[in-house]
């Protein structure tokens, strides 16, 4: 510590999920906090598919979604494989899903990060939307504060929950710049449909919502998937696809995108849906967390900053571990206040509190998929093989019917699949997914 | 769907523009000796980037902010800072 007076107890950087989570636990705590945050208001630069896991933010506020513009509560998910013009799809559906206190909601950003950056200003954070952060100040080698173009804010730790890019982590020295296979290009569109429309075309009764995945022909055999989630009157339509083989292939995502809204099975979905917006965000590729130091002195690294989102194919996740690792951040801040100590070794109680609690212990399980995902056959080959299975048991061409072994070798024929690499790939799903 | 190219796109947008004070800036230098793929062209979600007699030129207003330039861009050749705060992209819906 310098001796300079400090002017709260903790700076928080960005009101995201994981910000806006720390923020609120450490006021609860009583201690002075300031969240700052570059958009006009919480939430207008941020952009997610937008299903929020929520048994995380259910257990830091209870009953959360009494209060919270939630859009609809996930009862059904589905995973479809799409080649150019067919598909083949799981589907699952739970009643309990639909109860409190609930495993999943459709969500907003524009509207559920301003809700909850308002729950920590009500919890006494002091929130300073409109100001974008420099850079940290560092003396001596510990962080001390920020500098907001000429004002310098001062505090002993200062909680780096500027997402994606994360600047401010860069510049402590506490991560590499991003090389571009570390993250995945998301683009999405929100397209408006009569909230009845949604019900009927999604089988949803009442506000239920739906969650849909697709692989296979969306990203044209590059690493990623697509999504379509219900809201409330609106559906957010967008696909994920790992920076790395975007650029090698020269394809452009809007491109990707407008071919994902104009396949033939996914149109009528759509239909008579009004574009609303369209909108672009990063996605850190769940194996880069591995690679990051989480604090040093004076500075401690959240959320989607620090790498911790899960990018499995199936499910896009980091909302959830932003909220986790927000709390962690925020009890281990707790602690160096009782303590008077802000150094590195203080401060590694973080990562103690990520290991203990879900956000490491997810991210290990899943640290496996990035390799996983990397064989390419799963993005061409699978959903080509599977719709050419299906086609052989469904279709009828006047030919008498061939057994189940032979119908599934000729579609493995066709597909270009061999039986040792679909094991392989059989065992590291399994270990992966 | 029929989706419109990028700028209708970007015309179902809001954006604060801050003509004053540009957030992207290019060493021509450095863009026209160094870099072999020049992926900004393709990698934008945006189309912000775009060639003009062999010099590249941003068109800074239509920034989604995302930084996926900043990642693809030989380091040395782009600078690129979020727009001063409450100016650029104002999602909506997000
Ligand atoms: C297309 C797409 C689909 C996704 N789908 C899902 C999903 O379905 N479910 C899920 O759980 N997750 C999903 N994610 C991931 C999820 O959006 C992120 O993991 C999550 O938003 C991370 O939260 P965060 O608080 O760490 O960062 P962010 O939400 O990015 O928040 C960072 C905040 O910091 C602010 N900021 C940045 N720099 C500065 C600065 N210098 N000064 C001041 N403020 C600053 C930003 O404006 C922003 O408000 C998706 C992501 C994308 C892109
Ligand atoms: S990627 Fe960067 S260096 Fe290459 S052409 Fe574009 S701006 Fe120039
Ligand atoms: S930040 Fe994103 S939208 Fe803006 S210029 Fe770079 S790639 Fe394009």
């Amino acid at each position: 510590m310098t001796g300079t007076t400090e002017d709260f107890d903790a700076i928080v950087v960005g009101a995201g999920p994981a910000g806006c989570a720390a923020a609120y636990r450490m006021s609860m705590a009583g201690l002075s906090v300031v969240l700052i945050e570059r958009g006009e208001t919480p939430g207008s630069k941020n952009l997610s598919g937008g299903v929020l896991y929520s048994a995380v933010l259910n257990e830091l506020i209870p009953g959360f979604y009494e209060t919270a513009p939630v859009e609809r509560p996930i009862t059904r998910h589905t995973t479809t494989f799409l080649t150019k013009e067919a598909s083949c799809s799981l589907d699952y559906r739970s009643a309990g899903l639909g109860a409190p206190p609930y495993n999943a909601f459709s969500v907003l950003r524009a509207k559920f990060d301003e809700w909850f950056a308002g729950v920590a200003e009500q919890a006494g954070a002091f929130v300073m939307p409109g100001i974008r952060v420099d850079e940290p100040v560092v003396e001596n080698g510990a962080v001390v504060g920020v500098r907001a173009g000429d004002d310098v804010l001062r505090a002993p730790v200062v909680v780096a929950a500027d997402g994606a890019n994360s600047f401010l982590a860069q510049a402590a020295g506490l991560r590499p710049r991003n090389a571009p296979k570390d993250v995945a290009l998301g683009v999405k569109a929100i397209i408006r449909l009569p909230r009845h429309t949604i019900e009927n075309r999604f089988g949803l009764v009442g506000d239920e919502g739906a969650a849909c995945s697709f692989d296979g022909e969306v990203t044209a055999g590059m690493m990623g998937g697509g999504f379509l989630y219900t809201n409330i009157d609106s559906l957010s339509v967008g696909l994920v696809v790992r920076l790395d083989d975007l650029i090698e292939s020269g394809a452009k995502a809007s491109q990707l995108l407008a071919d994902f809204l104009d396949h033939p099975l996914v149109q009528p979905l759509l239909r008579d849906g009004e574009l609303a917006e369209y909108g672009a965000h990063l996605v850190p590729e769940s194996g880069s967390a591995m690679t990051h130091r989480l604090f040093t002195d004076g500075m401690v690294v959240a959320g989607d900053a620090a790498g911790f989102a899960i990018n499995s194919g199936l499910v896009v996740r980091g909302m959830d571990l932003a909220i986790g690792s927000g709390v962690c951040a925020a009890d281990a801040i707790i602690q160096a206040k009782t303590l008077g100590d802000f150094s590195a070794h203080s401060l590694s109680a973080y990562q103690d509190r990520l290991e203990d609690g879900f956000v490491l212990k997810d991210l290990h399980t899943y640290a496996r998929a990035p390799h996983f995902l990397d064989r390419h056959q799963l993005y061409s080959t699978y959903p080509e093989f599977l719709t050419q299975l299906l086609h052989g048991i469904f279709a009828t061409d006047g030919t008498p019917r061939q057994h189940l072994v032979t119908v599934a070798r000729r579609a493995m024929n066709d597909s270009g699949l061999r039986m040792s690499a679909l094991m392989g790939d059989a065992v590291a799903a399994g270990r992966s997914l | 769907m029929n989706v419109p190219p990028v700028p209708g796109l970007l015309g179902l947008d809001h954006f604060e523009v801050d003509r004053d004070h540009p957030h992207i800036a290019i060493d021509h230098d450095v863009c026209e000796t160094r870099c072999t793929q020049r992926s900004c062209l393709t990698v934008c979600p945006a189309d912000v980037y775009t060639e003009h007699e062999g010099r590249i030129i941003p068109d800074t207003a239509a920034c989604l902010e995302c930084g996926t330039c900043v990642i693809a861009c030989v380091p040395e050749a782009l600078s690129w800072h979020y727009p001063d705060g409450t100016h650029g992209v104002q999602y909506r819906y997000g």
